[in-house]
């Protein structure tokens, strides 16, 4: 249950984000295409492939603690996209409604992964 | 030989900074960049600047700040304004609207290519030059 949950939750990450890495950043004066939101996709695309990688194969005590460190940053760079967007800012990484529903679904589903780390959801 | 037209580029976004500069400066434009509205008004007040390109989302002073302080104080000054598709909410519309309305400001929307660019600089300096 626990390696599920991670997977979903570091495929959608790094999925989601190299395909607005691939479809927004052309031309490159597309609005979306700020360094901001160009390093938060790079950041999706390195450690959702880490996390889901740590689920599968990580087995000892530190490397239990880099997926928490992972999943962190990650919780916290999708903080930063959710005040953003309740914030209307104008160069925001959530564009409209559907990433923004998207993104609240990965805060879930790292929340949850977090809590299954953690023992609570077990 | 008169005097290149010098244009202010002003934008927090590095990247989009130096692809205006490279549309511009092959055409014979000289370039001056600053990264928000305040840095913009320093320079203004220290050169002589023939058209601003200003992007509206910006910290420290965003584009509309800035777009309203120029048509205070440099009525004739051509201004661009650029624009994502997420900028520009409905008040900023209607705060904007008398500037968009003037013969000097146009908007550019994001995103843009070197023919708009250049069309939006040359419609804008053409107007303020009768």
């Amino acid at each position: 249950m626990e390696t599920i949950l991670v997977l979903c939750a570091g495929g959608l990450i790094s999925g989601e984000s190299a395909l607005l890495l691939l479809s927004m950043t052309y031309p490159s004066t597309a609005p979306w295409s700020t360094t901001k939101n160009v390093t938060l996709a790079l950041t999706d695309i390195c450690l959702g492939p880490l996390l889901a990688g740590l689920a599968l194969f990580g087995g000892s005590h530190a490397l239990g603690w880099l997926f928490c460190g992972a999943a962190g940053v990650l919780l916290v760079t999708h903080s930063i996209r959710e005040v953003e967007y309740l914030a209307g800012s104008g160069k925001r990484f959530a564009m409209n409604v559907g990433l923004f529903v998207f993104n609240n679904v990965r805060i879930c589903l790292l929340a949850a992964s977090l809590g299954a780390f953690f023992g609570l959801l077990s | 030989m008169p005097d290149p037209v010098t244009v202010l580029v002003v934008d927090d976004e590095p990247s989009i900074c130096d692809i205006v500069q490279k549309i511009l400066e092959p055409k014979g434009y000289r370039v001056r960049v600053a990264r928000h509205g305040l840095e913009a008004l320093k320079v203004l007040a220290a050169e002589t600047i023939n058209c601003v390109v200003a992007d509206l989302v910006m910290p420290n002073m965003d584009g509309i700040t800035l777009a309203m302080k120029l048509h205070e104080s440099y009525p004739n000054l051509p201004t661009v304004l650029i624009s994502g598709q997420v900028d520009v909410k409905a008040a900023s519309i209607q705060a904007l609207a008398p500037l968009l309305n003037s013969e000097t400001s146009c908007l550019l929307k994001k995103p843009f290519d070197s023919a708009d660019l250049l069309d939006a600089v040359q419609r804008a300096l053409s107007r303020a030059r009768p």
